[in-house]
């Protein structure tokens, strides 16, 4: 019997980090904006990735399927945004979306710090997306979204989320209405709200 | 010599899991066809190639932790070879977590750790039905490569996402383009299925492993006591040979006494001095035999003996036939007389030295026969340079029906009986492959003994 113990250990603390998981990244249910009640945006837009993941990829194909005129430019510099009226910044870490682009996370995060500025200081709306949830709730994600939240005019990220409750209080200290979805589905309806 | 082969495993060890760690680093072009076909297959909206893509996600991870996984085994081997015992099973899991750890550091990744408890949970498990046989590492390989390959699906279920599991970022974006393709039907749907057809087949393949073992062992032990009926039948031949002997032996007594009689008779007929010289001589000479029938038929018929005239009759009774064999005798000068059964004594130095010849057959070597005085008796040593005896079964030899050299085994415990039957004792001393020495002790014969009571 002794020799199945450490297998059996192995099994029930698998079990448990599941449970702690499910009930970490659930919680409680929070009240957040349904949608914008007025649009805040306009188009053409500039849709970049502040991380490389695949979700600015997938979140520029939302936008066409909306109709919604812009280009996803996931490594757009400060002096591209001249073109577009709204800033829309997809959040989500990926190493290997970064190797591609054989720079580090530091100059990833300055650069997408000057888009915000350059947006800032032209006025331009800026909106920012987090649809990675609760498998894309690492550290340099959330340390992305915490230094980019006093440039923000909206965001939207999924309810299933760890820092869910901390980013809802950051929205708050910083007067940014928040989103919550439950899947990407349900992306469209507050984005589109941004300009219709 | 035992220290450089732990280091030389620990290297193994050691070298596999770095192979483990590094893998990522030499296969950035495998990485980046990755990352590149799952942006494909969204602008190509084509699910199959996501699948596809998948399907080298798992097998690019899993190579990478087959890896990390059998350095961790090699290194906890070194520390415990019991593969079911608390201390190894702990020092690998260890191993192996502390490196999915170092791996997740090094290159900034969120592999799940869930996987690995499971992965670890499951093969811990599994191990105890894997025979140790000549193959174990090939299964070992084979099961832990199905267990890798069915639990990974886990982290493309998007339905575990919420527990966990799949929190690396090929997961994720595999997960992300799934949703927005299918929404999250193919991977929910096709992963749930490999994860069970793989996890059910790396069950399977266990327990096949673990009943063709067993049949194994079975069909080997039959064999076994096959061969050990065979031996016990040709031993119970060998005893019911013996048995004959003895009665023929026996039956020698009734003529030796009527020609001693009528012997006698004519000694009394014919008186000139030659025929009176041969009479005495045949008396003589039956007088001899009436002793060795005595000896062979009553084990504690005794008499004195000089150690010389003893190994001299040793030594005309055995045939050497191998020119490659040397045979050195050397008996102590003035040595006490010893109180013997000389034909059993003279079988039980003979079997001793038989032996000695037997293990230098074919090879060539020396054996020694050296008597010498030693506390109140005779030490009688064989000694020879062949092949030894193992360590192992110094204490098997004695039993009777243990052979080495598929022999009836019953030839040592008959002189352990003998020697002991007349007041002394035997050892045995060997070292594999440098020799094997036999010492026998035979007290003198005592006053009190010195009555010989050598017929019967």
């Amino acid at each position: 019997m002794k020799k199945y113990s450490l297998a059996a250990f192995l099994l029930f603390l698998c079990v448990g980090v599941m449970l702690v998981n499910q009930r970490t990244s659930e919680g409680e249910k929070m009240n957040t904006w349904p949608n914008l009640p007025a649009p805040i945006g306009e188009a053409p837009m500039l849709i970049t990735s502040a991380g490389q993941a695949t979700e600015g990829k997938v979140f520029s194909f939302i936008t066409k399927d909306l109709h919604l005129e812009g280009d996803y430019r996931p490594r757009a510099l400060a002096s591209d945004l001249y073109d577009y009226s709204t800033l829309v910044i997809v959040a989500g870490y990926s190493p290997h979306g970064l190797n591609q682009t054989y720079r580090s996370i530091k100059e990833e995060k300055k650069r997408v710090h000057r888009l915000l500025h350059e947006a800032e200081r032209s006025s331009i709306p800026t909106i920012l997306i987090h649809m990675g949830g609760a498998a894309r709730d690492d550290e340099i994600t959330w340390s992305i979204m915490e230094e980019s939240m006093h440039h923000l005019d909206y965001v939207i990220g999924f309810r299933e989320m760890k820092q869910k409750k901390e980013l809802v209080k950051l929205a708050d200290d910083y007067d940014v209405p928040v989103t919550l979805v439950d899947e990407m589905e349900d992306l469209r309806t507050p984005f589109n709200s941004v300009f219709r | 010599m035992y220290d450089d082969r732990r280091i030389a495993i620990g290297a193994v060890g050691a070298f596999l899991l770095l192979i483990g760690l590094l893998l990522p680093t030499y296969t950035t072009d495998w990485t980046s066809w990755l990352y590149e076909n799952i942006e494909w297959s969204l602008q190509s909206n084509d699910s199959g190639r996501l699948m596809i893509t998948a399907l080298s996600y798992i097998s690019w991870y899993l190579m990478t932790f087959l890896f990390i996984y059998l350095g961790g085994m090699v290194l906890a081997n070194i520390f415990a070879r019991d593969h079911s015992s608390l201390l190894y099973q702990g020092l690998f899991v260890l191993i192996v977590l502390g490196s999915v750890y170092a791996f997740n550091e090094l290159y900034n990744e969120h592999y799940s750790y869930l996987i690995h408890l499971l992965v670890l949970s499951i093969l811990l498990f599994l191990q105890n039905f894997i025979p140790q046989q000549k193959y174990f590492y090939i299964m070992y390989i084979v099961i832990l490569a199905f267990i890798l390959f069915s639990v990974q699906w886990l982290n493309l279920i998007p339905g575990m996402t919420k527990f966990g599991f799949g929190s690396d970022d090929f997961a994720v974006s595999i997960k992300l383009a799934d949703e927005y393709l299918t929404d999250h039907i193919l991977f929910n749907t096709l992963s749930t299925i490999l994860f069970g057809v793989f996890f059910v087949i790396a069950i399977i393949v266990t327990t096949i492993l673990h009943l063709y073992s067993k049949q194994v062992m079975i069909s080997r032990q039959f064999q076994e006591q096959t061969q050990e009926l065979k031996e016990t039948r040709g031993a119970l031949i060998e005893t019911n040979v013996y048995k004959e002997i003895h009665s023929l032996v026996h039956d020698l007594k009734t003529p030796l006494v009527t020609v001693e009689g009528l012997l006698s008779l004519l000694a009394m007929k014919i008186q000139d001095t030659k025929s009176q010289a041969y009479f005495h001589k045949i008396n003589g000479s039956i007088e001899k035999m009436k002793d060795m029938v005595s000896e062979i038929l009553y084990e504690e018929t005794k008499r004195a003996l000089h150690v010389q005239e003893l190994i001299n009759y040793v030594v005309s009774h055995i045939s050497l036939d191998d020119p490659n064999i040397d045979l050195k005798v050397k008996v102590e000068d003035d040595l006490p007389m010893v109180r013997v059964n000389k034909i059993r004594m003279s079988r039980a130095i003979s079997n001793v030295v038989e032996n000695a010849i037997l293990s230098l057959q074919g090879e060539g070597g020396e054996v020694n026969v050296r008597c010498q005085e030693s506390d109140e008796g005779v030490l009688i040593t064989v000694q020879d340079d062949g092949m030894g005896i193992d360590a192992a079964y110094l204490e098997d030899i004695w039993e009777e029906g243990f052979s080495t050299k598929d022999s009836s085994g019953i030839g040592l415990p008959f002189v352990k009986n003998v020697i002991h039957q007349h007041g002394g004792t035997v050892q045995i001393e060997s070292e594999p492959q440098v020799y094997t020495r036999v010492d026998m002790f035979i007290p003198f014969q005592s006053k009190e003994d010195n009555k010989d009571d050598s017929r019967h």
